[in-house]
């Protein structure tokens, strides 16, 4: 509804701002000044009445309005980051920040949608401005290796999706969510043709989201694009792309559910597998982190199998302590390295001397990473395998929490570098650097971990 | 309108499946097994093009619109991905002088 409308008229006005040489150094300020407004919009939508909107298009109910005010919340925080990011194309800023907010847009179709039509849009809004951004380092051939990458297998990813609409639409006849559920509500025995999409919908779903066996991009991908671009997508993308999934399978499948969950149980213990244990042999930070958005992945994906009682709050809260324990992170990397330079854990060692308050937020970020209390990420993951748990899938919960156990070595391993001696003959210059970012994410990741109630009660 | 749909009902749904998969599936594998970037955007459209082949099927066969509009959204995005994904093409192009998928290995797959 109209928060959809905004966003698209801000990307516009970026546009136009970034065109003049003298308003162009306020973009950034008139973005965040703008995504605000509209947070605080969407905010006020909380009490909801009608919640359909453009013909049965979208829906906001509250959990598209608690994802949206997620998303602007996080995309602002990765706005005030970008702070000089994009020096190396100056005139473009503009250009730059107005993808990045229709890049946004697409994120709420996503979260909003209540029509298979407008979540093949959004997720194509989303898609095509990122592959412009992951190759916005133009003379970078790293950059631009990822830009082709993320291009050919996401159109690829998109072919399946669409694929398996055409094949639900077959079965059902209707692009509407409610009417496909009651098309798999009221029929006893579907037919092929609606299994092979449904398959074929989850293939193209799970390439999104960077699921194992789907996600060899993901780490190629985050590695080449410019380190903002890659804070962008671990964070917003992410959780857009989650929060599509959950909501498809929550009002549509549910009642077909003995026929997927095996097949989602099996991806979800292989994508823990080889997300962390691929972790475990990183040297650098930034391809760590991407292994471990893959983990992370995992264990998003049991709210998906778990499905009734509270996985959608659980699904929420998880989306909130990874998205502020990522983007924090990200933040450490951007401060610490320069685009198109690989910061490896090495390089990290002597921080805890030269920078004590950059190392100590670091060590908070990276044990909520790890699900170490009292930080957002232990209940973050808690919530997940209790909701899991309690909808029965005990062994794949179990995988979950030993492969976790995995993943505290390779953030431990960091920690310990931040607080070791540094190297010989390193020229690391970290000393007075700051970062607000940093310093919000991990005070967010605490005040999450010791108030978990009052999130997870928003959605109940 | 009515006559078109009639004209495409004379053919059994199922020839337009195994002609959409068919075809789909084509798409796929000259996605996995050639390494040229421009052969690889043409399967692209080509299973793109099966989709949108396969919902105007169904469309004719339910008798319902909604599918053949579904197509032209297909086609629209499909034109503004193909866009995006030449443009990076040619900057590729630009910086290397190749569109070879295995010449692009500065990053481990």
């Amino acid at each position: 509804m109209n928060v959809l409308i905004l966003i698209s008229c801000l990307g516009l006005l970026s546009l136009f701002v970034g065109l003049s040489d003298s308003l162009r150094k306020y973009s950034l300020q008139v973005i965040v000044a703008g995504i605000a407004a509209i947070f605080v919009l969407n905010v006020l939508n909380w009490p909801l009445e009608n919640t359909r909107f453009y013909s049965d298009m979208v829906n906001f109910d509250h959990y598209a309005v608690a994802f949206t005010g997620l998303i602007l919340f996080v995309s602002a925080l990765v706005f005030m980051l970008s702070k000089d990011q994009f020096s190396f194309d100056e005139k473009s800023t503009g250009d730059y920040y107005g993808i990045m907010v229709f890049t946004i847009a697409g994120a709420i179709m996503m979260v909003s949608y209540s029509n298979l039509a407008m979540l093949f849009i959004g997720i194509e809004a989303l898609s095509v401005s990122l592959y412009t951004l992951a190759g916005s380092r133009k003379t970078d051939h790293g950059s631009n290796e990822a830009a082709l990458k993320y291009f050919i297998l996401g159109a690829f990813a998109t072919g399946f999706l669409l694929f398996g609409i055409t094949m639900i639409y077959g079965a059902s006849g209707s692009f509407n969510l409610l009417e496909i559920a009651a098309y798999v509500n009221g029929t006893a025995d579907l037919p092929y043709l609606f299994y092979a999409g449904l398959l074929m919908l989850m293939v193209g779903l799970l390439f999104k989201v960077s699921a194992v066996p789907f996600h060899f991009w993901a780490p190629d991908v985050y590695e080449g694009s410019p380190n903002i671009v890659t804070s962008f997508m671990a964070t917003v993308v992410k959780i857009a792309a989650f929060a599509a999934f959950y909501r498809m399978f929550s009002t549509c499948f549910g009642a077909a559910s003995e026929h997927w969950s095996l097949i989602l149980s099996g991806v979800i213990v292989l994508t823990l597998v080889v997300g962390n244990f691929s972790a475990l042999t990183q040297t650098g930070l930034k391809r760590l982190l991407a292994y471990s958005g893959i983990a992370n992945a995992g264990f998003m994906l049991l709210s998906i199998l778990a499905l009734k009682g509270d996985a959608q709050s659980a699904l929420f809260y998880y989306s909130i302590a990874y998205a502020t324990a990522s983007l924090g992170a990200f933040s450490v990397l951007i401060l610490l390295s320069e685009d198109g330079k690989i910061l490896s854990i090495d390089q990290l060692r002597g921080l805890g001397k030269k920078n004590p308050v950059v190392a100590v937020l670091f060590t908070i970020i990276l044990l909520s990473l790890a699900g170490i209390p009292p930080t957002a990420g232990f209940f973050a993951k808690y919530f997940i395998v209790s909701t899991a748990i309690a909808n029965g899938y005990l062994v794949v919960s179990l995988i979950a929490i030993l492969t976790s156990l995995v993943g505290i070595y390779y953030y431990f391993k960091i920690i310990a570098a931040l607080f070791s001696a540094p190297q010989e003959g390193s020229e690391n210059t970290f000393g007075e650097k700051k970062s607000y970012i940093l310093i919000l994410c991990a005070a967010i990741t605490i005040a999450a971990g010791i108030l978990p109630e009052l999130i997870i009660g928003l959605l109940r | 309108m009515n006559e078109i749909t009639s004209t495409i009902q004379v053919v059994p749904l199922e020839y337009y499946i195994f002609l959409s998969v068919t075809l789909f599936s084509i798409g796929v594998l000259g996605m996995l097994i050639r390494r040229n970037a421009i052969i690889a955007f043409m399967s692209i459209e080509l299973m793109l093009n099966a989709v949108n082949l396969l919902m105007v099927a169904f469309s004719a066969f339910r008798g319902d619109a909604k599918g053949q509009v579904f197509v032209f959204f297909i086609m629209v995005v499909a034109a503004a991905e193909v866009a995006i994904g030449l443009a990076i093409l040619t900057m590729i192009h630009h910086n290397r002088g190749s569109v070879d998928i295995n010449a692009l290995n500065k990053l481990k797959w």
